[in-house]
């Protein structure tokens, strides 16, 4: 009795490890996913600052969600706290948080501007190429 | 230190231009002063609660960083985000425009037109009809951007005073923002506007004019009632409608527009003293330039014929309002006097018609393929005739139990129409129909006749048309094929239609001469025939016949052996329609008499 309970189980075992190479687990999403700000820069690798629905605040200071590195071309032209970047109904939207030196959407100042995939983002004196990501928006 | 943008002299150290606004950066080595001018948020409040552990640097200020008045870039967000950026449209110094996109959807009534906004709404709030299936949409408008303050501030103000009158179009919203540096203010308006005024060639048609001018009357009337006095009236505040043709006047309104001139007068005495009949006086000027071209008022201004046709009335308006101080000084009661006069330019005169009338076979045909109609009432009470006539004139073609036959059943089909649609309402002294969309349905309905006919005989038949609606002293003529119309003047004869014929066209495209023409072996070929195709649209005209004037529809019988000079020579010498039309068809005998001549004569006497 045991032992047919035993085989049982075994059986079981093996029908299920059969089964699990047909279950295809999607691979776990690459870190890029989200959308994300790509600097742009003339030398080094560009770097990636990964942003997020609720919104993320951007400058120098140490107490924005995104803190942008001393290293990155115009860092000095960004004000403390700089800019905020937020997703409100599909639509990415960054908004300059009276910043000194002003926010850029390809090329031209504004106040509070959608961003689409591609487009260029200014802050202050840093480049930015936007990414929306594979993601919804 | 200097604005490099306007070379206004400002004070040292100033970061922004007194004058202009633009940002001032000190020349090479960046001033302390400017430089370490920290921002706002952090350094500005060396309050402890927000200071790091290491203190940052102040923030190196941009160069080309500018507060100047430079348009915004695609996918701005204005109004607290609800209207988006879709396009740059012009771009100015202290002007710019923008295509916008609503963000918050609304829905259009299919019942009453009206926008809805938001999507909670089940049923209309006007008229109460279901929206539940009814798409929400993204409006677009024109938002003009501008660095003026004043800009727009006197049309938020109308705004807000919840003014509202068929007369007056105010824009949407009118808000100001500072998307950065000083504040902007912007002006939302419909995304396709209406043309302005100043936009249109001059002389207008003057019917056309008087209805602007009632509608803007009676939007002054209103606007004065609410002690808003316009003060400055140009072509540049009036927003007209709809495209402009002599007779295409139903519903054509213009409204006030651009209002920043406008203002709320304290003391309604003594603006009813001085600025409202300014205003009042400022209109009747911008009319009478629409209706003359002319800038200046002169009570002997040629004014265009049909106003020249009632001088008393139309003339007498602009003479009232213009010609003296005292005139015509309240917007209602002068908004009154012109729609009396458009009233009585629209009513046909006190006429009485003559006809004269004769058909021939000519003298190489045995066959006359041609038919004529005429049919007219006068009805005269108490001296009073406005007579409706109906004249047509078609020439078959297609020979023995074809031409004759296409022409016959055009006429009579017209004939029918006519005593059904417009005699009927004449007698009973009922609105007529309108001229063109009758004579239109009128060449539709002969032509589906002679088309059916036509496929079921298995014939070539076909035949030209040329009709014209008498109402008093107007004419609407209708052709289609080579019969023509004549206006037979005074002085001279005008040929109205256009034939619908080979020649013509080669005539038209200066391939031959006129004088070519008239021998031409393919003379008869004409492109549109009654008969030929499913469908059809005539040519449409319209004239006014003044006392003594006359209108001559033939067939190519008669215009192909006699030139419109002679046609008109032995008018003249004759002493009715009768007798001309007589004479007229024994010349084209004479001249050779090719073909069927057929010749109506419709004569406006006083």
């Amino acid at each position: 009795m045991l032992l047919v309970l035993f085989v049982g189980i075994a059986l079981i075992l093996w029908a299920l490890r059969k089964k699990r190479p047909r279950v295809v687990t999607p691979p776990p999403p690459p870190a890029s996913a989200g959308p994300y700000l790509e600097s742009v820069s003339p030398a080094g690798s560009p770097r990636r600052l990964y942003l997020k629905p609720e919104g993320v605040t951007i400058g120098r200071g140490p107490e924005n969600d995104l803190v942008v590195p001393q290293d990155l071309p115009g860092w000095d032209t960004l004000s403390h706290q700089h800019a905020r970047i937020y997703e409100q109904a599909g639509r990415w939207i960054v908004e300059d948080l009276h910043s000194m030196n002003g926010i850029y959407v390809n090329g031209r100042r504004t106040g509070r501007n959608l961003l689409r995939d591609g487009w260029r983002l200014g802050i202050g004196g840093a480049e930015f190429v936007f990414h929306a990501g594979t993601g919804e928006a | 230190m200097k604005c490099p943008t306007c070379g206004h002299e400002n004070r040292d150290g100033a970061r922004f231009c007194q004058s202009c606004g633009a940002v001032l950066t000190t020349p090479a080595p960046a001033g302390p002063d400017v430089a370490q001018r920290p921002t706002k948020p952090l350094a500005r409040s060396p309050a402890p609660q927000a200071a790091p552990s290491a203190p940052l640097s102040d923030t190196r200020p941009l160069t080309q960083a500018s507060v100047a008045f430079d348009s915004l870039p695609e996918g701005a967000l204005l109004h607290d985000g609800r209207y988006e950026v879709v396009e740059v449209r012009t771009t100015g110094e202290r002007l710019n425009t923008y295509l916008v996109e609503d963000t918050v959807p609304v829905r259009l009534c299919p019942n009453c037109q009206a926008e809805i906004a938001g999507t909670g709404e089940q049923f209309c709030s006007f008229c109460g009809a279901d929206l539940s299936n009814v798409e929400p949409l993204h409006l677009r408008y024109l938002i003009q951007e501008s660095v003026d303050e004043q800009a727009f501030a006197m049309e938020a103000q109308l705004l807000q005073m919840g003014l509202e009158h068929p007369g007056l179009l105010l824009p949407h919203a009118v808000f100001a923002e500072a998307p950065y540096g000083p504040a902007r203010h912007y002006r939302v308006g419909p995304e396709f506007p209406p043309p302005l005024a100043d936009s249109l060639t001059v002389p207008q048609e003057p019917g056309q004019v008087l209805e602007w001018g009632v509608s803007l009357a009676q939007g002054l009337g209103y606007l004065h009632r609410h002690q808003v006095a316009l003060g400055e009236i140009g072509l540049q505040h009036i927003a007209v409608e709809g495209h402009v043709t002599l007779s295409a006047v139903e519903g054509q309104a213009a409204r006030w527009t651009h209002l920043g001139t406008a203002r709320v007068v304290s003391s309604t005495t003594q603006a009813a003293a001085s600025d409202f009949p300014h205003d009042v006086r400022g209109l009747a000027a911008a009319l009478f330039y629409l209706a003359t071209g002319q800038a200046q008022f002169t009570p002997q201004a040629a004014l265009p014929e049909a106003v020249a046709r009632h001088p008393e009335r139309s003339r007498g308006v602009f003479a009232e309002a213009l010609g003296s101080p005292q005139g015509l000084t309240d917007a209602a009661a002068f908004g009154a006097a012109l729609e009396a006069a458009l009233q009585e330019l629209r009513r046909p005169a006190s006429v009485t018609l003559v006809v004269g009338r004769r058909t021939d076979v000519g003298q190489e045909r045995s066959l006359n393929e041609d038919s004529l109609l005429t049919l007219d009432v006068a009805a005269v009470c108490r001296s009073a005739s406005t007579p409706v006539g109906l004249f047509a004139v078609a020439d078959g073609m297609g020979g023995h139990e074809a031409g004759d036959v296409a022409s016959q059943l055009t006429v009579r089909t017209i004939a029918q129409h006519a005593v059904s649609q417009v005699l009927m309402p004449a007698a009973a002294g009922e609105p007529l129909p309108d001229a063109r969309e009758w004579l239109s349905a009128a060449t539709r309905a002969a032509n589906q006749a002679v088309y059916d006919r036509r496929k079921a005989a298995g014939t070539d038949m076909g035949t030209t048309l040329v009709m014209a609606l008498v109402v008093g002293d107007v004419a609407t003529v209708a052709n289609v094929g080579d019969s023509r119309a004549y206006l037979l003047r005074a002085r001279d004869v005008a040929q109205i239609t256009t034939d619908h014929s080979l020649v013509e066209r080669l005539v038209a495209t200066g391939q031959i001469t006129p004088e070519e023409a008239i021998r031409h072996p393919q003379k008869n070929v004409i492109y549109r025939v009654i008969g030929d195709k499913p469908r059809l649209e005539p040519d449409l005209f319209e004239l006014y016949l003044a006392p003594g004037e006359a209108l001559l529809l033939c067939s190519d019988g008669l215009s192909g052996m006699v030139s419109g000079d002679q046609i008109w020579h032995t008018w003249r010498t004759s002493t009715s329609p009768q007798e001309a039309c007589d004479r007229l068809v024994e010349l084209a005998n004479q001249a050779g008499g090719e073909d069927n001549v057929t010749v109506v004569i419709v004569q406006v006497v006083r």
